[in-house]
């Protein structure tokens, strides 16, 4: 315990830092005991299995109903003891010994067991499961004795030990599972996920889909807080559900509900103002790009000239980013500096293609396209972030000759259009749920995954890189092959890079202790409301 | 056509409606760009895992097949699973559909306790300041978009003041009529602009009709066959005008759902066309419909008992 | 009750609505006349700015002028307006008239289209069409004439139904006029007051149904500027800046009442010639 804490200290003291925030609440001995937190959340989750849901919107709830044997630390770039408090890798890396934490228990009151960790891992890491059981393919078995896992791989894999600590290697009752209603094992899911039951800090109690869900105090969670007694400090946790920033804000201001999410930058400095609410600004993995198709022809057979990486470039270097940044976050974002964001382990990025109009259309004239060309992108409809972006880049490739459709459409259609690879570029936003470069990395810049983002660029070298970087066991080589990686994706360009911001959260200056890491979990384990 | 012959008449006349209704939001649903599972499974899912669940939940077979499974599933009063939430179509509509129906009913009522009296007031007083007064101020509330007004009372109402909680809905009568009164006002607003220009100008046509010409020249004793008259005339095309708007009052409210967090089918309607939740979408139109009809049913019922000229 | 004004006074609200009309259309035309700046030109150096000389309904986060986007999205909330509402109006009431006048088979089956058409939820059906079709202006129109006919037809024929027993008629039929000249000189005028009040209603109600559309992303599309579209750009900055979405909401406002006086004075100009 005590090393977890020390843990615990000194993330918030570096996300305190990071942050800026001078009074970031640490969960103090004056944690207040019981009581309700109701938070506003932007959109309901869809479908709370650890294994099968697809979204954000699960994924960072997630982990306030089950836990992972390891978990990543606050600031998003390590991981600390979960359900397991000590693990080794063999020296031949082939192999993965964990122990597992004494006396947990399930939500229900069942004592948690080897072989419910077991079949959470198999049933995660069987192909068939969805998309994220790639994340656990490493695995070749999976043996139990007593309070010991060994997990047996098929090779070294440096990804292993974060993906343990990922949503989708939740720990479930195996028991509780089978007895649940349902024909399939997707049947079976689905049942169980509305009433989930796992060790984690809460348990799910009422759920009105796009409305509320009511989150019950776990009598049995195992961690504790700093009053040495069992978390959660509270009794019950809601959420509401509120789509609209603007109403989303006044009900917080009202005091209706005690936090939100999803602060539209333009309202942070605002809030910043305003004595009796804290704007919290997380350190968060998420970047904004925009996406090119980069294949030689479009689907309907025309050139397309975003496959020449000079056309790419130039357009890169026709883009103002520390103007959109003033502009869409109001300076609260930062430049992108590689594909991936600054809080992401191995990150070796530098400052990109500073705006530079001379050069722009010196690097267009060089492909060919002294005068500018037409060209047009999918965005998001009704998304503030969006139309703001895209006004500026509009009117900045605007002045190297470059005529910029916008087609406005919503999510289904432009990730139709994307699955297809039919689209000239379209707008995007990533966050890691992983504290490792390799998830970013695969969909980034991998080919055999998606194709480089729908946008069929390809290097082979990098392919090259990250198949050897997904079996390096030496640290120091790992990282090299990943500066080499982005080096060579930056250069290349298949995507606009724009900025990287923070997550915003505002709270009642008397709800504290709210966590949310750049991998974006919301945690309400130590969360409170002073009375 | 006696009543209950028209009754019955009507509900015989909707079963083919209702069939057509359920072809072309089938047609309609299909033809979004996208299916179920691209909305599901977003952008980073690989094709073959969005391939299993397509196969998975059927929409890999032809839209032939398709159509028959519906059609099965609502014989038998199985609307199937939204594909979205995962839980059974009926459980989702029965639970926001009240909450729509009272917003709606709530905005009729409020719209109508504005507009009668004032449109009276209006015809009575015709181009004299009072009506100048009253269309004013009713043509800024018929001009002005849902969610400006919106986000106005939000403000002013329940931030500031503090009259009214922000959103959401409430769990007793009282308590959900509290919270339906901003989001039902927002609604009403423009729609009894509507009823009070077109009441106006029912009364101002009924007045200089020949019929009261003929009951004020029987004396002053005659007033109330005067305004049995005015009213029913006026009321004729006032229950049309209701009736008429049922359909885009339960659309209007979408909007309105949104801005104040209310959780009804107008907002569940647009947040499944976005998610290509095909079977949200058709059981919803279809209960929509329904509701529809029955209001129009209402209204022509009512328009019959009010105005004998109207029958058949 | 109106006066039987000499018929060379045209009637004040037509002359006030005209007016504002007049504006409204005269920056629909020309934007480029009335408009100070270029309504998408960014500048950097006046951000956010508060109304002042230089810009007097200040400015956006982009440093566009507000004054003259709004007089921009004139262009196409009056074509909005005007388009999506001539359609409706001619099949409605052309439809309406014969239903309600002859009846019988026709009328039946006029019954089972309206249905159809008035029982989908109408927001929710162009959200639907304009979805499929792609966002943009002539899609909606597209969407909103599927629907919109149906509103004009119901109150026509309704109008007709109690018509077509009244005094003028019978004796029409009586002299023998034809059923076109019944129809056409002796029912249609009379009938046609509702119906143009309603389509001045109508005008205003399209233009909140394109900003509304414009709000959730679906109508006019960027770097064109639209009314709703300014209003919802500028939602978020409210409690910092209110010009950007309280000038838009304005001149909305007044069109809607433009629209209406018009709609007034053309039902007292019928009045006065009948």
């Amino acid at each position: 315990m005590a090393i977890r804490r020390t843990f615990l200290k000194t993330s918030f003291a570096a996300l305190a830092i990071a942050a800026g925030l001078g009074t970031l609440t640490m969960p103090a001995d004056a944690a207040t005991r019981g009581g309700k937190m109701v938070y506003a959340r932007y959109a309901d989750s869809l479908f709370l299995d650890p294994v099968l849901n697809d979204a954000n919107v699960d994924i960072w709830v997630l982990t306030n109903l089950y836990d992972t044997l390891l978990q990543p630390t606050n600031d998003g770039v390590g991981v600390q003891p979960g359900l397991a408090t000590k693990w080794e890798t063999a020296a031949d890396a082939k192999s993965l010994t964990l122990t597992l934490r004494q006396g947990v228990k399930f939500a229900d009151g069942s004592a948690m067991t080897a072989d419910d960790v077991k079949w959470s891992l198999d049933r995660a890491r069987d192909p068939k499961a969805g998309a994220w059981s790639s994340s656990l393919a490493s695995i070749d078995s999976i043996a139990v004795s007593g309070e010991t896992v060994t997990l047996k791989l098929k090779n070294p894999d440096p990804t292993l030990i974060p993906a343990l600590a990922t949503f989708n290697a939740a720990i479930l009752p195996q028991k509780l599972f089978e007895a649940t209603p349902g024909a399939t094992p997707e049947e079976k899911a689905k049942a169980f996920a509305e009433k989930p039951i796992g060790t984690g800090p809460f348990m799910l109690t009422s759920w009105k889909r796009n409305q509320s869900m009511t989150l019950k105090r776990n009598p049995y969670y195992w961690k504790a807080g700093e009053d040495g007694k069992a978390l959660p400090y509270l009794d019950e946790l809601e959420f509401q559900i509120i789509p609209d920033d603007a109403t989303r804000l006044l009900k917080l201001k009202a005091g209706e509900v005690d936090g939100t999410e999803f602060i539209p930058y333009a309202r942070v400095k605002e809030l910043q103002g305003d004595p009796s609410l804290r704007m919290e600004l997380w350190p968060s993995t998420r970047v904004r790009y925009l996406t090119f198709y980069c294949g030689p022809t479009f689907k309907d057979g025309k050139a397309n000239p975003l496959s020449n990486v000079k056309v790419r470039q130039a357009l890169n270097y026709a883009v103002n980013k520390d103007a959109i940044i003033a502009i869409t976050t109001l300076g609260l974002g930062k430049p992108m500096r590689s594909y991936m964001s600054s809080t992401t382990p191995l990150f070796s990025g530098q400052d990109l293609y500073k705006y530079d109009v001379a050069k722009a259309k010196a690097l267009l004239a060089e492909a060919g396209f002294a005068n500018g060309f037409e060209t047009s992108i999918y965005s998001l409809s009704g998304n503030g972030d969006d139309s703001n972006d895209l006004a500026a880049v509009q009117q900045m490739w605007a002045q190297v000759g470059v005529k910029l459709r916008i087609d406005q459409v919503d999510n289904p259609t432009r990730t139709a259009r994307y699955r297809e690879e039919n689209f000239a570029m379209r707008t995007s936003a990533w966050t890691n749920d992983i504290s490792d470069p390799s998830q970013i990395t695969s969909y980034f810049a991998y080919w055999p995954n998606i194709h480089s983002l729908h946008s069929n660029w390809q290097d082979k070298r990098v392919d090259e890189l990250f198949e050897k970087s997904q079996q390096e066991t030496d640290a120091k080589a790992r990282a090299a092959e990943y500066q080499e990686i982005q080096q060579r994706y930056n250069e290349a360009a298949p995507i606009v890079y724009l900025y990287e911001t923070p997550y915003p959260v505002a709270f009642r200056k008397n709800a504290k202790g709210f966590v949310q890491i750049p991998l974006g979990n919301n945690l309400f384990e130590a969360a409170y409301v002073e009375k | 056509m006696s009543r209950a012959g028209l009754v019955l008449w009507r509900l015989l006349q909707i079963v083919p409606t209702f069939l057509l209704i359920g072809v072309t939001i089938f047609v309609l649903a299909r033809l979004l760009p996208g299916d179920p599972v691209s909305a599901m499974l977003g952008d980073r899912a690989s094709d073959e895992a969005v391939n299993r669940l397509r196969q998975q939940m059927g929409f890999d077979r032809s839209i032939l097949t398709q159509f028959v499974l519906f059609i099965e599933g609502i014989a038998r009063g199985d609307f199937g699973s939204s594909t979205a939430y995962r839980i059974p179509v009926t459980q989702l509509i029965g639970e926001r559909l009240p909450v729509t129906i009272t917003l709606t009913a709530l905005a009729t009522v409020i719209a109508l306790v504005f507009a009668v009296p004032l449109a009276f007031v209006a015809a009575v007083k015709a181009n004299r300041w009072p009506d100048f007064l009253i269309r004013g101020v009713f043509q800024v509330g018929l001009s002005s978009p849902v969610f400006y007004v919106g986000l106005i009372l939000l403000t002013v109402f329940a931030a500031w003041l503090r009259w009214f909680p922000v959103g959401g809905y409430g769990e007793t009568l009282g308590d959900k009529l509290w919270h339906l009164f901003l989001p039902a006002l927002t609604l009403a607003l423009s729609f009894s602009a509507i009823i009070m220009r077109n009441l106006r100008a029912a009364i101002l046509e009924v007045l200089t009709a020949e019929f009261v010409d003929f009951a004020r020249s029987k004396g002053l004793a005659q007033r109330i066959i005067l305004f049995r008259h005015v009213l029913r005339n006026a009321l004729v095309s006032t229950v049309t005008l209701v009736g008429l708007h049922a359909g885009s009052l339960l659309g209007g409210a979408v909007i309105t759902e949104s801005v104040f967090a209310v959780p009804g089918v107008g907002r569940l309607m647009v947040d499944s066309i976005f998610a290509r939740d095909y079977p949200v979408i058709q059981a919803l139109t279809l209960v929509l419909a329904v509701v529809v009809s029955l209001a129009f049913l209402v209204t022509d019922l009512i328009q019959m008992a009010l105005d004998p000229r109207v029958a058949r | 009750m109106t006066a039987r004004m000499p018929r060379l006074r045209l009637p004040g609200s037509l002359v006030a609505g005209g007016a504002i009309l007049a504006l409204m259309l005269v920056c629909a035309l020309a934007p480029g006349l009335v408009a100070p700046y270029d309504p998408i030109a960014f500048d950097y150096t006046a951000l956010l700015q508060p109304p002042s000389g230089a810009h007097p309904f200040g400015t956006d986060q982009f440093g566009r002028d507000i004054l003259s986007r709004t007089i921009a999205a004139a262009t196409i909330d009056i074509q909005i307006a005007v388009f999506a509402t001539v359609g409706p109006l001619v099949v409605g009431t052309v439809i309406g008239l014969l239903v309600g006048y002859y009846g019988g088979i026709a009328d039946m089956v006029f019954g089972r289209l309206v249905d159809l058409v008035v029982t989908f939820p109408f927001l929710v059906l162009v959200i639907a069409i304009v979805a499929v079709l792609g966002p943009g202006l002539v899609n909606m129109y597209i969407a909103v004439g599927v629907v919109g006919w149906v509103f004009y037809a119901r109150l026509m024929r309704g109008e007709v139904l109690v018509l077509r027993n009244h005094d003028y008629v019978s004796a029409g039929k009586v002299l023998g006029y034809g059923e076109a000249r019944i129809l056409f000189r002796h029912i249609l005028p009379n009938a046609a007051r509702p119906i143009l009040v309603y389509w001045m209603t109508d005008m205003a109600l399209a233009i909140l149904l394109g900003s509304s559309l414009g709000y959730l992303g679906l109508g006019a599309q960027p770097p064109a500027a639209e009314w709703g579209v300014l209003i919802a750009d500028g939602k978020n900055f409210f409690s910092q800046a209110w010009w950007i979405t309280v000038f838009p909401g304005i001149a909305i406002i007044l069109a809607g009442i433009g629209f209406s006086l018009a709609g007034d004075g053309v039902a007292d100009l019928l009045d006065v010639k009948r």
